[in-house]
Order: structure tokens, then sequence, then C-alpha cells
């Protein structure tokens, strides 16, 4: 599962705070503090293997530095640092408190206000590169291809030059920089955030949005915290049907298949999963089996005292015309896992830019403290073999953004999968694209 | 090529999870060759503590319903488990605002239900179904278990215990039982469950035996699965009550 609200934020803490200096008002509780060591050592107790040895190497590194903090959010941001070090995902923790740690970050103000647009680091920029219809944004006059200067005075060209100095992959850097810069433009509810961008003509703009109560439901499972649900369902030109799903959890199921039965005389289908971080991993296999007509598998995650499948058994009245599935950076775990089972066996054309590579299966569990710990308890590899973690899901027809490309066309992504779809002469399913 | 490496890869499991389960029972230490304890005696005593035979052979029905937790996922649901003699089961559990997994066993036909849809059970994961519906396993045990073995003795919780390695005729899987020796009764079971999305080892323990008609049943039931336990809590316990035989039918839907 994807702790999707508070990974944002810590995302912003890890990869923006530094950069800015911003210095967010410090938390003194101390018990947690005290506990410092006890937590560290909790956390190796959830590891196997290498990783444990890791983790007990990291610790002896760390250890005068965990053992000088004062602050809780010092403490949490080294124990993200160790964790960020042994190079796999779905690995975070953070600090027991307040549900929403925006609180303890006043300056933010973050909430979970919806402003209806989605911005990508593209040729070193940050660009707008959807808009929602009706949305704040829309409604402003924000278009693709509008390139972001600033929001709440961080300038977006420290984000990027910040970006550049992080170790990580291409396609993690541009992940960090979307999940970050997308937590900055999420005020509370009923509030405003102002951001400053360049239009189409070159114009430097500034606009206040308020922040709408996110469109879907909210679905709250365990330990996670409530978590938006959207199933966005249209026809594309009459002909095409499109899908897309904000994150894979059970509410998603019942709309998914409502919106199959809907489209199903379409020529062809477009599942959208970017943005989509993942969620249940057991998902995948449902929704798969509203598009196949026979078993197949989506891979396996090995542990080392068994291993967890995802079969996919054909569901009663799947769509069986072409499917496309649009993927980019912010497509994660349960959704790479979906989109690259389908697309091994030639089931759908993956469209769009390479996916995160972050597919581990993990839990989030609470620590003795109060701290809540979200740790990878398997790898995952596809039927054929592939192991996606680091790696992510190649398209089969990438599109490279520009602003360009973004001001003269909008959504290129969708259009490119639409195009490819429409041009397909047979709509065999045992013929896919 | 696929196949191949979905075999190697199950072959690569099985062969992690055999290593396994031999290390986990490196503590458990033959009998001394005086000793006249037999896997027969355990079983029969099992049985005779727990109700005995007359008791077992009078029971034709059972309805149970239980709390799960997963406590450290903070997750919380509730099941409830109906059973006939011969061979009948249907288990429903839910989780609110996140699963509903139905099994029923009609004495033939294994079936399951939940979010990957409906679909009928086959091999090892039937053959586990069906040894568990058969309410005569445990009393007739020597019909039951194509092999029986005496381990040896460990300690559980600072209670000596008898450690059984028992394999059910057919494809059912092997499992290790471990019976108290003080109270006779089962303490603890451990094996591996397979079905088409996963093979892992769940270790259960049992605890708070309680009297209900005249039978003893473990009203606690703690299941390690790799990375997270499940508790079970039974809340009710009935013998001999009407359950209509369709509810053990494979649905349609």
């Amino acid at each position: 599962m994807r702790h999707e609200h508070r990974r944002r934020l810590l995302t912003l803490i890890l990869t923006l705070a530094v950069a800015f200096g911003l210095a967010a008002e410090p938390v003194t509780e101390d018990a947690p503090v005290v506990d410092r060591l006890r937590v560290v050592d909790q956390i190796g107790e959830r590891l196997t293997g290498d990783m444990r040895e890791k983790w007990i190497e990291l610790r002896r590194e760390f250890a005068d530095d965990l053992q000088a903090t004062e602050e809780v959010n010092d403490l949490y941001n080294l124990l993200n640092e160790m964790l960020e070090r042994l190079g796999l995902s779905h690995h975070m923790i953070e600090p027991p408190g307040p549900e929403d740690a925006g609180d303890e970050m006043p300056e933010f103000d973050m909430g979970r206000g919806y402003i209806g647009m989605t911005v990508q680091l593209v040729d070193d920029r940050m660009l707008v590169v959807r808009v929602d219809s009706e949305s704040p944004a829309a409604k402003a006059g924000i278009r693709p291809g509008f390139e972001l200067v600033s929001v709440r005075g961080v300038q977006m060209r420290e984000v990027v030059e910040r970006l550049e100095r992080h170790p990580g992959r291409l396609t993690q850097k541009r992940y960090f920089a979307t999940d970050g810069v997308s937590a900055l433009l999420s005020p509370p509810v009923g509030e405003t955030v102002e951001l400053v961008a360049v239009d189409g003509e070159g114009e430097s703009r500034e606009y206040v949005l308020e922040g709408l109560e996110a469109p879907g439901t909210t679905s709250q499972v365990g330990n996670l915290p409530p978590l938006t649900v959207r199933v966005e369902v249209r026809e594309l030109d009459g002909e095409l049907g499109y899908i897309h799903l904000s994150i894979f959890m059970p509410a998603v199921l019942p709309l998914f298949n409502s919106a199959i039965d809907r489209l199903r005389t379409k020529r062809g289908l477009i599942l959208d999963l970017r943005g989509n971080p993942g969620g249940m991993g057991m998902l995948a296999s449902p929704i798969a089996g509203k598009l196949v007509e026979e078993r197949l598998s989506l891979g396996v995650s090995r542990m080392p005292d068994g291993e967890i499948r995802y079969p996919v058994f054909p569901q009663p009245a799947p769509y069986l015309g072409p499917v496309a599935i649009l993927v980019d950076e912010s497509t994660g775990s349960t959704a790479e896992i979906l989109a690259a089972g389908l697309q091994e066996v030639g089931r759908a054309l993956v469209v769009g830019r390479q996916t995160l590579g972050a597919v581990m299966p993990s839990m989030i569990i609470e620590l003795e403290n109060g701290a809540k710990l979200q740790y990878a308890v398997a790898d995952f590899v596809t039927a054929g073999g592939t192991i996606l973690e680091g790696r992510g899901v190649l398209p089969d027809l990438p599109v490279e953004l520009t602003r360009d490309l973004l001001l003269s066309r909008g959504d290129a992504i969708l259009q490119a999968a639409a195009a490819a779809l429409l041009d397909l002469k047979a709509t065999n399913p045992k013929d896919p694209p | 090529m696929k196949r191949f490496a979905i075999h190697t890869i199950a072959l690569l499991a099985c062969t992690l999870l055999i290593h396994a389960q031999n290390d986990r029972y490196s503590e458990v230490k033959p009998l001394p060759e005086s000793s006249k304890v037999t896997a027969a005696k355990v079983l029969d005593h099992f049985v005779e503590v727990t109700g005995g035979k007359e008791a077992y052979e009078k029971l034709k029905s059972l309805s149970m319903e239980a709390e799960i937790s997963l406590a450290a996922m903070n997750i919380r649901g509730n099941m409830h488990l109906q059973a006939k003699a011969p061979n009948r089961l249907h288990t429903r559990m839910e989780i609110p605002g996140l699963m509903v997994i139905e099994q029923g066993f009609d004495g033939e036909t294994g079936w399951n239900k939940d979010l990957l849809g409906l679909r009928k059970m086959e091999g090892v994961e039937l053959a586990n179904f069906a040894f568990t519906a058969d309410f005569a396993h445990m009393v007739n045990w020597r019909e039951s278990y194509e092999t029986t073995e005496l381990m040896g003795e460990t300690v559980l919780n600072d209670s000596p215990v008898y450690v059984l390695r028992l394999k059910p005729k057919g494809e059912a899987s092997e499992m290790v039982n471990f019976y108290e020796q003080k109270s006779g009764l089962m303490v603890r079971t451990d094996q591996v469950q397979q079905t088409p999305t996963e093979t892992v080892r769940v270790e259960t323990t049992m605890s708070d035996y309680r009297d209900v008609d005249g039978m003893k049943a473990p009203f606690k039931l703690e299941q390690k699965l790799p990375h997270m336990t499940a508790v079970t809590t039974i809340k009710s316990v009935a013998y001999n009550i009407d359950i209509p035989d369709a509810l053990f039918a494979m649905p349609k839907q």
C-alpha cells in the first residue's frame, strides 16, 4: 500500500525543505526522541537478509547524528535518509503525532484542496501538463504548457536545481518534482494558493486559486490516511472510452466494473494510470480480469517464507477491444504491476513516460512509540521474469513532452493513445495493438 | 521462456520453504528410547480430552462466529463459519471497507469468492479445504492421515509439548502439530497454505480452550503469517443446529 498524502508531505520535506531553508516549527516531544535508537532497532527487525545487514551498518554510521537530534522532525528526517539509503522503494517512517503532518509545517499549510492541475518536470522546467475541465485552474485560464514559476513564494527554479543534485534516477527526480510541487499546490479546502506561471504568450501571470473538495470519494483502510478515490469515466469523440483510476482502493472496483459496462461497445479503451501511485496490490488482478478472456498471471512477489501471486481470472462480461494504458513517472506500484502485466501478454499498448519503478509490496505498521513505518515485505517479478523495481514500465509508445507540444496539443499522451487506437484496423483482442 | 521462469521461481520458493521448515524444528528433541509415547497415543488423547469419540460422533453441525484483528495494521473484521456432517463447510470473512471472502465446500466442489471473483478450488487448495471440512478427520485420524510421525518434544510457553508431523491422504498439505503434554490439547499447528494467490507458511497458536456442550474448543487463535499476525477471537459456538445444504453449494456469480 502507498501512503499517498503523508508520502507527499515527507517527500516535500526531504527534497525541498532543505533547499529553501524552510524552517519548520520545531516539534519538541521528548518521548519519541528519547526512544530514538529503539526506533532504529525496530525498523531493523522488519528488514531481512542483506537489507538488515545494511541497516546495521547505517545504524553505526548515523549513531552520533541520531543521538544528537533534539527535535522530532530532525530525527525522522534522518531515519528517512537512512531508509532511502537502502535504495528500495516503499520504505519510509513518519513521526507519531497529529494525523496531518502538515500541521507541523504552518508555513506551507498543506491540505487536500483540489485545484485541478498536474505539473511535471519537463526539460528542466515545471510545466502544467494537464488541467481538469471545470476545475479552479481551468476557470482561471491555466492551460497545459504553462510554466510554473513559483508556488507560495517557492521558486520552481530552485526545486529543479535541487533535484539535479539528487542522486536518484530521472524517473525518481520527475516523481519527486511532481509529488512535492503537487503538495504545495494543495491548500486546505476553502483556502487559496498563490502561484505565478508563464502563459503561452510568454507573459508571467499571478493566479490565486481556491482549493475545492476533491472530486471522488474518501476511502480509509487500516493505518492508511483517508485517501481520495476517483474514477473518471468519459467518451472520447464517441468512439473511444476513457477511464482514469486515481488509486487502487476497494471502492474503485465497482466503479470500474460499471465503467466497463458503459463503454463496452467502444472501439477502443484508454485506461489512464497517470498519477496513480498504486494502492492495494490485489486489486490489479480483478481490474485486469475485466479486460481478458483467458487466465493469466501479472507476476509474483517472493518472500523468505513464501510468495504472493497475482493471478488474473477472467471476470464476467469483460471488455475485449483494444486497450491503451497511459503512464508517467507518477505511475507506481500496483499501477505498474497492472500496466506491465497487460503489456507483457500483448493485451495493452502502454503509452506515455517511463513509470516510477517502485513495485515492492509493503505494509504500514505502528511502532511502539506511535511512529508509522512503511516497509517492503517482498520483491516483484513479472510473469515473464522482469524485475520492475528501479526500472519501471517502459512505454510501447513513448511520448516526450515539450512546452511547445503541450501548448499546441494539450494532453499529448492522451492524444497519442487515442490516435494509436483509432489507427487500428483489427479489434480482435487476440491481436492487440 | 515464461513457463521456464515461472517454474524456476516456484522451484526456488519451494526449496526455500523446505529449508526453512527443517531449520524451524531444530529445537525439537527426540523422546528417550524408554518413552512409551507414540503418535497414536497423542492423537487418541487429544480426541479424548476435547470431548471423546462419542461426542465427536454426535456432532452433526457447527456454527461459529468470530472477530478477526490484524492489530499492527489496524484492521478488524468478522468471520462466520458454518459446517455440517459429513463434510460441508462454508466460511465468510468480512473486513468492512476492504473485502469479503467467502469459501465453500459441498462435499465435491470447493469454491472461493473474493475481490478476484468466483472460482473453483483445485489441487492442494481444494484438498486442504476438503480435509478441514471432513467432520471425522480428527476422530478417525487413522483413516485420514497417510503418515503420522512423532518428531519428539519441545517447550512452548514454558510448557512441554509433543510435536507430530502429519500427512493427510491425497494432496492435502503436511502439518506439524504441537500437543501440550499436561493437558493433551493441541496448542499449535504449522502448515504451508497454497492457493492461486499465495504460498505461505502459517503458524497457528490455539489457546483459551473452553467447554461448549461437552466439547473443548479453542476460543483464541493467533495466526502468524509472513510479516503479519492475525488474531481470531471466537464469540460464539453452537452445535447441531439446522443449516441449509444450499449454503455450501457454489453460487452462480
